[in-house]
């Protein structure tokens, strides 16, 4: 919009216009002085009006409203009972719709780009997605959302191991009662039936290989009606770890957890007192190594330090001030036994004797009673509990810098894995040694900003949080731009389009990457849909800030041109006769 | 048209000579191989033979008109000579284009001339002599000939050799392939199943079954055979026809392929599964008793026993084996009875409800005894029928004789086990002795104790009897006192015992004897048999346990020490000894009953000299280095899984050279699972077989199949920890950083 209140919406870009125009007028005007016609000076005149007629029926000029018009903003899934009423209210509401909405009466489909030229007041439907949300120009819209929507409205895939049980949950909204299916390669893995209303669920797998897999999760209503939908699952490998065992004498505890992490594949080294002064070393999956002085340098190779207390209590104070650094700087510890008895160490954890040894306790809805510490451990600030009974924390650990010290006060757990529940043998450590050990770093962090799922033509946007690097990130091996956060540092931004359905790939740096599955457009359904409801509920709030009214422009009608175009015309016939 | 364009005209037209011509000659050629092979057929010649001679008639066809032709020799003065001859108006000059101009005279310069202008108008005229057309309808005649004496020659060939060598070279024109099978499955005998053939190659038989495979081939192939999961394969037989046989009794559960080659190729059939059904031994249900029964000696003491059996394929036979145990304490005794059921009075069917009163009087149960039961059942499996018995069921009858013993103390009635009681006794007569010393004189009191000495040894040798010792050993030749006392009270015990119960060791002791007793007439024969006792090793031939044993072997000693002081007339220096072995046989006692049905590991003895004596001199520093093998295992299947997801994800349905090979080696890894579960992954093997031999193309079907076993293949294993990971982002460490000065301040 110019100065002059004038807008314009040629159909031809405007410098051609003009350029044609003028020099159509230049050339008719020489025409008439040549043949030196009467009225020359009135012809040159009709003759430029001539010209601006035709020239303003190209442009189709608008100018500047008094009054702004509000709109209503017609989306997927509106009633059209509602937009009625909003009208019967409203009768001055423009009307809008997208391009996938339902067609209304005097409605016009939304142009690509118009989101931030238009005031939205109402929008009924499933809403816009975040990408279009971040287009609309803020306002405080009245957002009426569809009527419920039947299938999987909530979601929740956490990452996934092989080997070891991962749920997925989510919410489903059923009209009536319905049987909810995971299939994975081999079959049904779990299943759930859904009454007649909106209901959690959970289904448990355990994929037996890493890689990129499709399950499917599929609800069958009561009348038969059957839906399938694809579910994307990028297994991953878990990590191996770097495990150091010291022990005072051999145990029948320690021996079985060094089998059951040593037959996964972890690198474990262990030495155990054989007398004062022999010693038995074993290197599992690890190349031999002089563990004979706990030195830093031997510390950082390794991820995580398993000992007893003994050990503990008659290490150097050398070699206890290196293990302290050691756990500062990420390396995890876990005692195993007796807890140190000494408080003012770096290794202590704070607790009181009880009279009660054994423990009873609950893993995967499974009731056991094992022989434990007695200890009860002193629930501060800063002590995560990992499993715990009515009475006490069996299973936990403190912070300490970047590491962590962890405590198992269980006993004789083996006893678990010897009465063939394996699974549950493995709870009670994996989950211990995995929160305790050291964490790998990383140069780059990639998380996805855009949710599951997603679709083919549309953003899917990421951030970046780089260690000091400077971050390439590349989508299907094409580099894709990132722009840097204005107020924090190496916290990166980028969005991509994927093209087509199926696997693909954000990579950042060399090895950090995401697999994510982009599904055609009538899958997961009531899954956007939900999604985009919440967002453009939530947007719907956005304060305005230095909002000015919007103006409105009025198109001048072509009428006025055509009338100039016919006056100018006949005179310019009719002038010679004259 | 000059004279190089004439002379490259003229070798153009050699060229169209020579291919004309040869196409001719290739016809003849032809129909003369065709005539040859015709009439040789009609001959009873080999087949080389038989090919030499056509090549040779048709190669000597070849040459013979090639030479008829004087094709080898063809000069560009053949085809002027065939354009003067043709073309009058040439004046016979056309010899005049292939020779220069210099050699001309200036007559045939221009002579040269008029021909090459001549020569320009003849070209498109020339007409190269050739008889293609009847060459042709030669070939066409010998054709005819060939097909009508080829339809002869097999009638011939039939009556002549109707299996010579000619019929195999008949065979090697298309694959052999099976024309039929049949299944001749013949089950064991007790299942009662009659023998019956089957069409279908995928087994699923009795244990023990008699397969026989006859295989009709459409050829005689070379080397037929069939593979047993994947590892043992044997030779089909053969009756010199085209039918072959191979007969096995089948044990286990597997897979099994037949293959057999021609002289092209080695055909394989598809994997086959044999399911074998074992035969399950009997159930057995005991109706309306419980476990453990206790009734009073007032009570009806007839116990109803009702059992339900039942077999897969008929039961054969059943019994109840049952133990009285009598006595307690040291007294424990118990005896074991087979007893047969009233009814059914013969055993046949695959249900049965078999009944038995137990009548516990006449099983002589008293207050305080026990009966143990348990059913147990054969069915009629051969040569070795599956048994299978019950849980063992208690009936007690409540003890009233220690009330009896209370409240009537004073009747004298001695309830209490006999061996119990005797070294009690002896405990009380030396105290008693003790006491009254002063009242009796020297020799009462030596006599007396010398008489409880005896009572003592007589004692030990009861015991030395449970511990497998000789009635006499150690103790020199028996008087016949000795004798005689200890028949009285020896034999009442160790003849009461049963004969087939493990624990009853008197019972099983006595028989040794008595079967000593009966082999005396074969002492003659054999007069060191008087000398030497054909026991096995007495340390060993007992039925108690070791730590049973060392406790009776203790008590023993104690007892042969407590009888020496007595014999030495010192009874206040045995009561100690005697006090000892009573404890022990206390011990023992309260033991025995509940070794009845024990069974437990006994571990072997302490080196005591070893113990605790802080010898390290064999204790080490040692240093190992293994690597666990877990991730070495299924990797071709998990190749093979990775490849078939990557191909249902790309709609892909070609299968690479690389993806054969990686599901050839699935597949070797895969056949081991096949043959112990045939059921769940024959198919998979199937496909995987297919997948890298035969077919480059599969289906979304076939690849979601495949999927599915290969998922079912690869073992569940326990989950272990995962390294997580983290960004060394500034603000991390600063976050640490804080948290660390925030916890000192």
């Amino acid at each position: 919009m110019n100065e002059f209140g004038l807008s314009f919406e040629p159909l031809f870009p405007m410098p051609l216009v003009f350029g044609l125009g003028l020099t159509l007028f230049v050339l008719f005007a020489w025409l008439e002085v040549k043949k030196k016609q009467k009225l020359i000076g009135y012809r040159i005149a009709a003759l430029f009006c001539l010209m601006i007629s035709v020239i303003g029926l190209v442009l189709q000029p608008r100018v500047l409203g008094k009054e702004h018009q509000q709109v209503l903003l017609l989306t997927p899934g509106y009633a059209k009972s509602q937009a009625d009423s909003v009208l019967k209210l409203n009768p001055d509401l423009k009307i809008l719709r997208t391009q996938s909405a339902d067609l209304f009466p005097a409605s016009e489909e939304l142009a690509s780009g118009h989101l931030n030229a238009v005031d939205v007041k109402y929008i009924l439907g499933a809403g816009l997605p975040k990408y279009a949300l971040d287009e609309l120009r803020p306002s405080n819209y009245v957002f009426i959302p569809p009527q419920r929507t039947n299938g999987v409205i909530a979601l929740n895939l956490p990452e996934v191991f092989s080997g070891r049980p991962n749920i997925v949950s989510g919410v489903f909204n059923a009209s009536q009662t319905t049987k909810l299916k995971l299939v994975g390669p081999a079959g049904v893995e779990d299943s759930t039936v859904v009454d007649q209303a909106t209901k959690s669920f959970a289904f448990s797998f355990t994929p037996k290989l890493p890689g990129l897999f499709i399950y499917h999760l599929i609800s069958e209503d009561k009348a038969g009606s059957k839906k399938s939908e694809r579910l994307p699952i990028d297994v991953k490998s878990p990590a191996k770890l770097h495990i150091l065992f010291l022990q005072d004498f051999p145990t029948v505890e320690f021996r079985n957890l060094k089998n059951f992490l040593a037959d996964d594949g972890h690198s474990v080294v262990i030495q155990t007192r054989t007398s004062k002064s022999n010693f038995t070393e074993e290197f599992i999956n690890a190349p031999k190594v002089s563990i004979n002085n706990l030195s830093s340098r031997l510390l950082t190779s390794f991820d995580l330090l398993l000992a007893d207390s003994k050990t503990i209590n008659r290490l150097t104070s050398s070699e206890k001030s290196d293990l302290e650094h050691a756990v500062q700087n990420g390396l995890g510890l876990v005692l195993i036994g007796d807890l140190p008895a000494k408080k003012n160490e770096f290794y202590s954890i704070e607790g009181r004797s009880t009279s009660t040894d054994t423990a009873h306790f609950q893993i995967n809805n499974k009731g056991y009673v094992l022989p434990a510490q007695p200890t009860e451990v002193t629930p501060i600030d800063g002590l995560t509990s990992i499993l715990k009974n009515k009475k006490r924390t069996l299973t936990g650990y403190r912070f300490l810098g970047a590491g962590k010290i962890g405590f198992q006060l269980l006993q004789e757990t083996y006893r678990i894995k010897l009465e063939g529940n394996g699974a549950d043998y493995a709870a009670i450590w994996s989950t211990l040694l995995e929160k305790v050990s050291r964490k790998k770093a990383k140069n780059f962090d990639l998380k996805m900003n855009t949710f599951f799922p997603y679709y083919a033509d549309e953003p899917v946007t990421f951030s970046v949080v780089s260690a000091g690097g400077i971050a390439d990130a590349f989508s299907d091996d094409i580099k894709i731009p990132l722009i840097e956060n204005v107020i924090i540092n190496d916290y990166w931004h980028g969005k991509t389009w994927p093209k087509s359905t199926g696997w693909h790939q954000l990579r950042v740096g060399d090895s950090t990457l995401v697999n994510y599955f982009v599904h055609d457009v009538s899958e997961w359904t009531a899954l956007s849909t939900v999604r985009m409801s919440n967002e453009t509920r939530i947007a719907q709030f956005k304060t305005l800030q230095n909002h000015s009214p919007l103006p409105t422009s009025n198109p001048v009608s072509p009428f006025i041109f055509y009338l100039i175009f016919l006056f100018s015309a006949a005179f310019l016939w009719l002038a010679p006769k004259i | 048209m000059n004279a190089q364009q004439a002379r490259s005209s003229l070798q153009k037209l050699k060229q169209r000579y020579i291919l004309l011509r040869l196409v001719e000659i290739t016809f003849l050629s032809g129909s003369a191989s065709l005539l040859a092979f015709a009439f040789l057929n009609l001959l009873s010649i080999g087949f080389v033979l038989k090919i030499s001679l056509v090549l040779f008639c048709g190669i000597a066809a070849v040459v013979l008109a090639s030479f008829h032709y004087r094709l080898p020799r063809l000069g560009s003065g053949f085809f002027t000579g065939f354009l003067n001859q043709q073309f009058p108006q040439l004046h016979e000059s056309a010899d005049l284009l292939l020779r220069a101009d210099d050699s001309l005279s200036t007559l045939q310069q221009m002579q040269k001339v008029k021909t090459l202008s001549l020569l320009n108008q003849i070209l498109p005229e020339v007409k190269l002599p050739h008889r293609i057309l009847q060459s042709m309808l030669v070939f066409l005649i010998s054709v005819g000939l060939h097909l009508g004496l080829s339809s002869l020659a097999p009638m011939s060939h039939g009556r002549t050799k109707p299996t010579g060598k000619e019929g195999r070279s008949h065979d090697k024109v298309s694959p052999i392939y099976i024309k039929s099978f049949t299944l001749l499955i013949s089950p064991p005998p007790y299942t009662h199943v009659r023998p019956y053939a089957s069409s279908d190659l995928n087994l699923t038989v009795p244990e023990g079954t008699s397969v026989k495979w006859r295989v009709e081939f459409s050829g005689r192939p070379s080397n037929a055979r069939i593979f047993f999961s994947g590892k043992d394969s044997v030779d089909f037989s053969n009756d010199n026809s085209l039918t072959y046989f191979y007969e096995r009794t089948l044990q286990g559960s597997g897979f099994y392929q037949m293959q057999w080659q021609d002289d092209k190729k080695v055909y394989r059939s598809d994997f086959y599964k044999i399911e074998i059904i074992k035969d399950l031994p009997p159930k057995i249900a005991v109706k309306d008793l419980n476990q453990f029964t206790k009734l009073k000696f007032t009570d009806k003491l007839d116990v109803i026993l009702k059992s339900e059996l039942t077999d897969d394929y008929g039961v054969s036979d059943a019994q109840i084996v049952a133990t009285v145990s009598k006595g307690s304490g040291e007294g424990v005794k118990f005896r074991e009875e087979k007893l047969r059921f009233l009814s059914p009075a013969s055993f046949v069917g695959k249900k049965l409800d078999a009944t038995r009163v137990l009548d516990l009087k006449k099983l002589g149960l008293e207050p305080a005894d026990e009966l143990y039961f348990y059913v147990e059942a054969w069915d009629s499996k051969s040569p070795s029928p599956n048994r299978s018995r019950t849980e063992t069921f208690f009936i007690a009858i409540q003890d009233t004789a220690q009330e009896i013993t209370s409240v009537d103390a004073g009747l004298g009635v001695d309830l209490m086990p006999e061996y119990f009681r005797s070294q009690r006794q002896i405990i009380i007569d030396t105290e008693k002795l003790l006491r009254d010393k002063k009242n009796i004189s020297a020799q009462q009191f030596n006599f007396t104790s010398n008489e409880l000495g005896y009572d003592q040894k007589a004692l030990r040798l009861r015991y030395g009897q449970f511990l497998g010792e000789e009635d006499e050993a150690g103790i020199g030749q028996p008087s016949e006192e000795q004798e005689a006392e200890e028949s009285d009270p020896l034999k009442k015990v160790t003849h009461q015992h049963d004969t087939k119960n493990e624990h009853n060791l008197v019972d099983q002791k006595s028989k040794q004897h008595q079967h000593a007793a009966e082999e005396n007439g074969e002492e003659a024969k054999n007069p060191l048999k008087q000398f030497v006792h054909e026991h096995d090793n007495t340390e060993e031939a007992t039925f108690f346990i070791q730590s049973l044993k060392t406790k009776l072997k203790a008590a023993i000693t104690q007892m042969w020490d407590a009888e020496l002081y007595l014999r030495l007339y010192t009874p206040e220096k045995s009561l100690p000894y005697q006090y000892r072995a009573l404890n022990l046989l206390k011990e023992i006692s309260s033991d025995s009953r509940i070794f009845v049905h024990r069974s437990g590991f006994d571990p072997p003895p302490l080196k005591e000299e070893k113990r605790l004596a802080a010898d390290l001199s064999e204790v080490k520093s040692q240093s190992n280095i293994l690597k666990s093998r877990a991730e070495e295992k299924w990797v071709g299947v998990r190749a093979a899984l990775s490849v078939v997801e990557r191909m249902i994800d790309e709609d892909s349905v070609t299968v690479s050279t690389e993806n054969q090979k990686t599901f050839h080696q699935a597949g070797q890894e895969l056949a081991e699972l096949a043959s112990a579960q045939p059921l769940t992954f024959l198919k998979g093997l199937s496909l995987l077989k297919s997948l890298s031999e035969e077919k480059s193309r599969t289906t979304k079907t076939e690849l979601a199949q495949l999927r599915a076993i290969l998922w079912k293949a690869l073992p569940v294993r326990m989950s272990s920890p995962s390294q997580r990971q983290s960004n060394g982002h500034v603000l991390n460490k600063q976050f640490l950083i804080h948290l660390d000065q925030r916890k000192y301040e």
